[in-house]
């Protein structure tokens, strides 16, 4: 026995299939201009390697930073019951929702180098974080922590406190159980949030053009090479787009259980 | 007709951001560093202002390539122009506008006590330029190689106003720029008899049918006075 | 000496809990309907609950006195076993069964060896390797027992801890609860025939505990 295939009411077909075709026509166009005979040697010129390794560096330490710093947010938003969390978590969001662009000067205005507490950082620790690497990787955390955080506390408030009661039942400190039970019966949600906040940082583009600047080997991430290869070789943007595109895909693919099961 | 389609929407949305007007007028295609001349135009006595599409040059060919419907061109330096050519877009050349001149601006203060272009090669100063792939790093290029000038450059940026933005707020010690941006943002040059040299010129073209008026315009004596009242130089 | 006394109130949603009891060493059956309160007693004494007014102490110590004194259930020395065993998904049965030996410091191989004892005693050896998962209802309960029963403590709370018992089980398990380690134990149970097996009854009605009696 079956369940019959549920009907379609008929005015929701047309606005469907114009959703879909919004979402794939731009990837289709993208495929259909990629100059495919050309594209290895596009994609191993020393900009576009440069870029590969800039962008490898930050998008994979601003993942990293995103479990060791989202993790415990995480943990505080799920577990927390004071009236200030509601505060606190719309500020989690806040990048989600910012443009990044808006983030990046807001990052320039705090920790550039006349910035706020920027100043403080270069003259009392001596790290300067525009123009740097480093701060390439800051930006990029900054907008990604938010998707990190919200996957591991949707998570975190769906396994609830049962398991936490368990262990402290017999014994365990709130450290041991965080370590012992917690981090290991996170795990699926744990590589869903470093997925999803690579693939973000990956993309990553306004605030880190904004806060970081643009130079080779140092700053200029996959998409800064794009946006610069458009104004003097359209086809080695899109060579590239061509590339982020299908690592994007990649890590869809992979999350797909993990994202779209509730 | 994929494209076409697509060119026709992005056309339609890029002139809704010059002016929101009609769609009677002709289009102008303008460079960014040109962007002063929308309201010129508005203000300007017998003059029918046509509808500005201000963009990075590069960008603009990009448009015309694919079929957008614009009158006028102008882009920020001869090798966009040339490429403009080759792609068969231009119907007939209309001279020079206006020249740029490259500028060595300092940040409010002058905290790098920046002098000359040789300090462009200082490494714990924070400088930045324009990225090759644009007119103005283009034109920096081509003076630190004319003039055997060593650099240390953190950040080659996509436009130079941003590059302009960030000298001005003190994130760099200085930069190379245009005249008309450091103008536009009140900071100081230094070292101009060097870089005097470094200029590029605004070609303008025909690209279509439709009014060219407002080259005319610029060419005049009223024009080139509002064209060096922001930074500009004659052609 | 009272092992537990508590004297308070505790509100929660539709139940109010009102207290005034002393617990003793010994066998102490909890009974009442459900709803009545018997699981938030439970609760209140392993620390997941605070009273809101009055004092909870355990062998003396004021555990709970509804303002800044409350010590955490880790530091409690209890052992609970839910009514949903709540066993850990990530290890295996014997591990689920060492882990309090563990947490004490207890190496490995102790740990497991001491397990592997009390999943004997609860009929499971057999199963020490597998995921809880695998394991039925019934299988999963015993697994919980054991660990309770692994974990050294001065007071056993168990939450209907036969409720999903085959009958064959039942006896041996209630059998080794009555023989547990633990010098105070409280057996929360609606099964009647388990009502009457303890050193002590208390019955709990609409929140408050009506008898207080011993055998």
């Amino acid at each position: 026995m079956t369940t019959p295939r549920r009907t379609i009411p008929r005015p929701l077909i047309l606005p469907a299939v114009l959703a879909v075709a919004l979402l794939v026509l731009p990837v289709v166009g993208l495929l259909l201009e990629a100059p495919w005979s050309s594209l290895i040697e596009r994609l191993t010129s020393e900009a576009v390697l440069d870029a590969m390794r800039v962008s490898l560096v930050v998008s994979a330490s601003a993942a990293a930073l995103c479990l060791a710093l989202g993790l415990p947010l995480a943990w505080v938003l799920a577990n927390s019951e004071r009236r200030g969390i509601r505060v606190l978590r719309a500020f989690v969001l806040l990048p989600m929702v910012l443009p990044p662009v808006v983030g990046g000067t807001a990052l320039l205005f705090a920790l550039g180098r006349r910035g706020f507490f920027g100043e403080w950082l270069d003259w009392g620790v001596g790290i300067t974080l525009p123009f740097t690497t480093a701060g390439a990787i800051v930006a990029a955390t900054f907008v990604a922590l938010p998707f990190f955080v919200t996957t591991l506390e949707s998570s975190l408030r769906e396994q609830g406190t049962n398991l936490d009661e368990a262990a402290a039942a017999v014994g365990s400190s709130p450290w041991a159980t965080f370590v012992h039970v917690t981090l290991p019966t996170q795990r699926g949600a744990i590589a869903a949030g470093l997925a999803l906040s690579w693939a973000r940082a990956l993309g990553e583009f306004g605030a880190t053009i904004t806060f970081a600047g643009s130079l080779g080997g140092r700053t200029r991430t996959l998409p800064l090479e794009t946006f610069l290869a458009l104004e003097s070789d359209p086809e080695s943007a899109v060579a590239i787009s061509v590339l982020l595109l299908a690592v994007s895909l990649t890590v869809l693919i992979a999350l797909r259980g993990k994202w779209f099961a509730r | 007709m994929m494209r076409g389609v697509l060119t026709a929407m992005a056309a339609l949305i890029l002139s809704g951001c010059g002016t929101g007007g009609s769609g009677d007028a002709s289009l102008a295609f303008f460079p960014s560093s040109m962007s002063f001349v929308g309201e010129l135009a508005e203000e300007a006595e017998g003059l029918d202002a046509p509808e500005f599409v201000f963009a990075g040059s590069s960008r603009l060919v990009a448009q015309l390539d694919d079929g957008a419907d614009a009158a006028v061109l102008v882009t920020a330096d001869e090798e966009t122009m040339q490429r403009a050519r080759d792609h068969g877009l231009v119907v007939e050349d209309l001279g020079i506008v206006a020249r740029n001149r490259l500028v060595l601006a300092v940040a409010p203060g002058n905290p790098g006590k920046i002098t000359s272009v040789d300090d462009l090669d200082d490494g714990s100063l924070l400088l930045g330029v324009c990225a090759p792939e644009v007119p103005c790093g283009r034109l920096a290029r081509e003076a630190t190689e004319t003039l055997g000038l060593a650099i240390r450059v953190d950040t080659e940026e996509a436009n130079v106003r941003s590059l302009t933005v960030k000298i001005d707020t003190g994130e760099l010690h200085g930069g190379l720029i245009y005249a008309t941006d450091a103008l536009a943002f009140d900071l100081k040059t230094v070292d101009d008899d060097t870089l005097a040299a470094f200029t590029t010129e605004y070609p303008a073209a025909r690209v279509g049918d439709g009014d060219v008026g407002i080259i005319d315009y610029l060419r005049s004596p009223a024009g080139q006075a509002a064209l060096t009242d922001h930074g500009f130089e004659r052609p | 000496m009272s092992s537990i006394k508590v004297s308070g109130q505790m509100q929660r949603g539709d139940l109010s809990l009102q207290l005034d009891l002393g617990l003793e060493v010994g066998l102490t059956m909890i009974t009442g309907a459900n709803g009545a309160g018997k699981t938030s007693l439970l609760r209140l004494i392993a620390g997941f609950e605070r009273l809101d007014a009055g004092h909870l102490t355990l062998d003396g110590h004021t555990v709970d006195d509804a303002a800044r004194t409350f010590v955490p259930t880790h530091q409690r020395s209890i052992a609970y076993v839910f009514q949903d065993h709540r066993l850990f998904p990530h290890l295996s049965v014997l591990d689920n069964v060492a882990f309090p030996h563990r947490r004490r410091g207890v190496k490995k191989a102790a740990a497991s060896a001491r397990a592997q004892i009390h999943l004997t005693d609860v009929g499971l050896s057999e199963q020490a390797a597998i995921r809880p998962t695998q394991l039925s209802v019934g299988q999963q309960q015993r697994v919980a027992l054991a660990r309770a029963l692994a974990t050294p403590a001065d007071i056993l709370l168990l939450d209907e801890p036969l409720a999903a018992a085959d009958d064959e089980s039942r006896g041996a398990l209630r059998e080794l609860i009555i023989n547990a380690p633990h010098s105070t134990v409280l057996w929360v149970t609606h099964d009647p025939d388990d009502a009457d097996r303890g050193d002590h009854r208390i019955a709990v009605a609409e929140g408050r505990v009506e008898q207080n009696r011993k055998r």
